[in-house]
């Protein structure tokens, strides 16, 4: 076993995806805690040269670096069998992804093929001194349940987008190790990739914006919807939604959902409108500094969750903050 | 084709809100939560059966729970579903993702050849989205989570929803699909088929049932994952009620907005 934090690097038209600076960022913190550990990047793809060296700088002291022409669409299988086999050669402690579409995906498909334990979707990672905790909500995000790995080698997790609590990391120049990939000629695929189509883009980006409007069911009339269009665009915020309002035909796009089985947001101020504040909503939101929610019902659930409260009707109270700041 | 779904009984997402945790034994209380399909799987159940619809087989239920459960698998077979089996064992008890779908797996080699598995992509309790990719692992077949679209007209073709856009797969059979509830609308259920359940196949299997079984594996026992304690994560916010006109609340709520927006663009 080496004395190593794996760090799966998922990079997305050729950007390093936040979540993998996230987990770098906290696997450096850890592995001073946890003591003589080295933190390591991992990259699958058809051409790597440009991700690992920016990976040093987001803290990893060696990168992994696996290339091969079958890894230049993701294909669950095809990479899962390339991740397992750089664990088995390699034998890490601890391998952490983010809980993106693909990590999701990628590591309960890896720790399949090793036979080793996953921590699903955790909020938080925490070296007991002993062990490491993973931080698992469960129903909902009503409850966080810690999930560990006694004996199974490696320890895996995936870790939401977002919601670590962590510091810029510590710069390195990485040792690059770029593995055989030989054996991923013999590695054959039951899945064909057969495109990709784009979300059309809609604004500001809910996980990294400022200012984030979220609408829910009784935001859903023409009043509210307009106001929080028009709100979005006169101070530069995102536009986010919940599970309801996706359920109100509205609109259909779950990369702007805010809750367990989507996005969480960290903005500085939060506006919720027509929000009741299901625990699935309310463990998106916890990052954010200020929330103001309007509901109509005064003892709506949201409101324990809010800084500001305003029981009233998002349909009037919206475009009246709009016809203030025009 | 020969189709199966598997699908989970969870406590019903409606009480979540009232599950507390026992101040002494820490465990989780839900007592009086009745128990549902997840929901997840009901779109499992109807991507299966227009799968039979347009290229004809049949459909077979299997889940892994207490013996209670079988009231789930009763529905399953009333919205048209032609056989169901629960595998029910105290060994199985207490398993994690990784030995659930170890069990789920030997259950289906158990039954039969399955060409398409369809499950939920994800549970409303556990949420850890690994069973889609675990059965497949398990089964050495073709699989994929998150699924928003099935197509059969050219193979199994498959449509995952990622954060940027979604991806298109043409999966070899066997396969193992996770499915959302984007995939579909669920169909109601018809008198006929809910009169047709009591003439169902609906079995309920123990550990020694399995075939070529490692016991090793199964339950608690077999899991590489173990929970530790569980806390209640309770909002804490001293909340401020903005009361006055509504003038004057959005006035204060502008005001906010204005201070984090910064001058350059309001």
């Amino acid at each position: 076993m080496a004395k190593e934090i794996w760090v799966y690097a998922e990079i997305n038209n050729g950007t390093i995806a936040p979540v993998t600076k996230e987990l770098l960022a906290k696997s450096q913190k850890l592995a001073a805690e946890m003591g003589g550990y080295t933190v390591a990047a991992v990259l699958a793809g058809k051409d790597n040269k440009a991700a690992e060296t920016q990976l040093g700088r987001l803290g990893a002291e060696k990168v992994y670096s696996l290339e091969h022409e079958g890894l230049e669409h993701y294909r669950a299988d095809f990479y899962g069998s390339a991740l397992a086999q750089l664990v088995k050669t390699y034998e890490p402690e601890y391998f952490l992804l983010g809980a993106t579409a693909i990590g999701s995906e990628l590591a309960p498909t890896t720790a399949g093929l090793l036979e080793t334990g996953l921590a699903a979707h955790c909020i938080d990672l925490r070296w007991s001194g002993e062990r490491l905790n993973c931080m698992v909500p469960a129903f909902g995000g009503k409850v966080v349940s810690e999930i560990y790995i006694p004996n199974a080698r490696p320890v895996m997790a995936s870790v939401r987008p977002g919601i670590l609590n962590v510091e810029e990391a510590q710069e390195k120049t990485p040792e690059i190790i770029r593995a055989d990939a030989s054996f991923l000629n013999d590695v054959t695929s039951s899945e064909e990739f057969l495109g990709f189509e784009e979300n059309e883009s809609n604004g500001a980006d809910i996980e990294t914006a400022e200012i984030v409007f979220s609408a829910g069911r009784g935001a859903a009339s023409d009043a509210s919807w307009n106001a929080i269009q028009k709100l979005a665009e006169k101070t530069g915020g995102a536009i986010a939604w919940s599970r309801s309002f996706i359920d109100t035909g509205r609109v259909e796009d779950e990369s702007c959902m805010i809750g367990t089985s989507g996005k969480s947001v960290k903005a500085k101020v939060l506006v919720n409108a027509g929000i009741s504040g299901a625990a699935q909503y309310v463990c998106g939101i916890n990052k954010c500094r200020t929330i103001i929610s309007i509901n109509k019902t005064p003892n709506a659930a949201i409101f324990a969750h809010s800084d500001y409260g305003v029981v009233g009707d998002a349909d009037r109270i919206l475009p009246a903050v709009l016809a203030k700041l025009q | 084709m020969k189709i199966a779904v598997s699908i989970k009984s969870v406590p019903d997402p409606e009480y979540y809100e009232k599950i507390t945790i026992d101040p002494v034994s820490k465990r989780l209380v839900r007592d009086g939560i009745p128990a549902v399909i997840n929901e997840a799987d009901l779109h499992a159940i109807e991507e299966a059966l227009r799968l039979k619809e347009a290229c004809g087989g049949t459909i077979t239920i299997v889940s892994m729970g207490p013996p209670a459960a079988i009231k789930q698998l009763k529905e399953a077979l009333a919205m048209g579903c032609d056989e169901a089996y629960l595998i029910s064992d105290r060994k199985v008890g207490g398993a994690d993702t990784l030995a659930t779908s170890y069990t789920l797996a030997k259950t289906l080699e158990t039954i039969g050849n399955f060409d398409v598995v369809f499950t939920g992509s994800e549970s409303a309790d556990g949420a850890t989205a690994h069973v889609p990719s675990q059965l497949g692992v398990w089964l050495k077949a073709a699989h994929a989570t998150n699924v928003v679209h099935v197509s059969a007209e050219d193979g199994i073709v498959v449509t995952k929803q990622f954060e940027n856009g979604r991806g298109r797969y043409r999966l070899s059979t066997p396969c193992v699909i996770g499915v959302t509830a984007k995939a579909n609308e669920v169909r109601f259920t018809n008198v006929r088929d809910i009169m047709e359940v009591k003439n169902k196949k609906c079995v309920v299997l123990s550990a020694a049932d399995l075939k070529d079984l490692d016991e090793s594996r199964l339950g608690l026992p077999g899991s590489p994952s173990q929970n530790g304690e569980v806390e209640a994560i309770e909002a804490n916010k001293e909340c401020i009620m903005l009361e006055g006109s509504e003038n004057e609340i959005a006035e204060k709520i502008a005001e906010i907005l204005k201070q984090t927006a910064g001058k350059e663009t309001l």
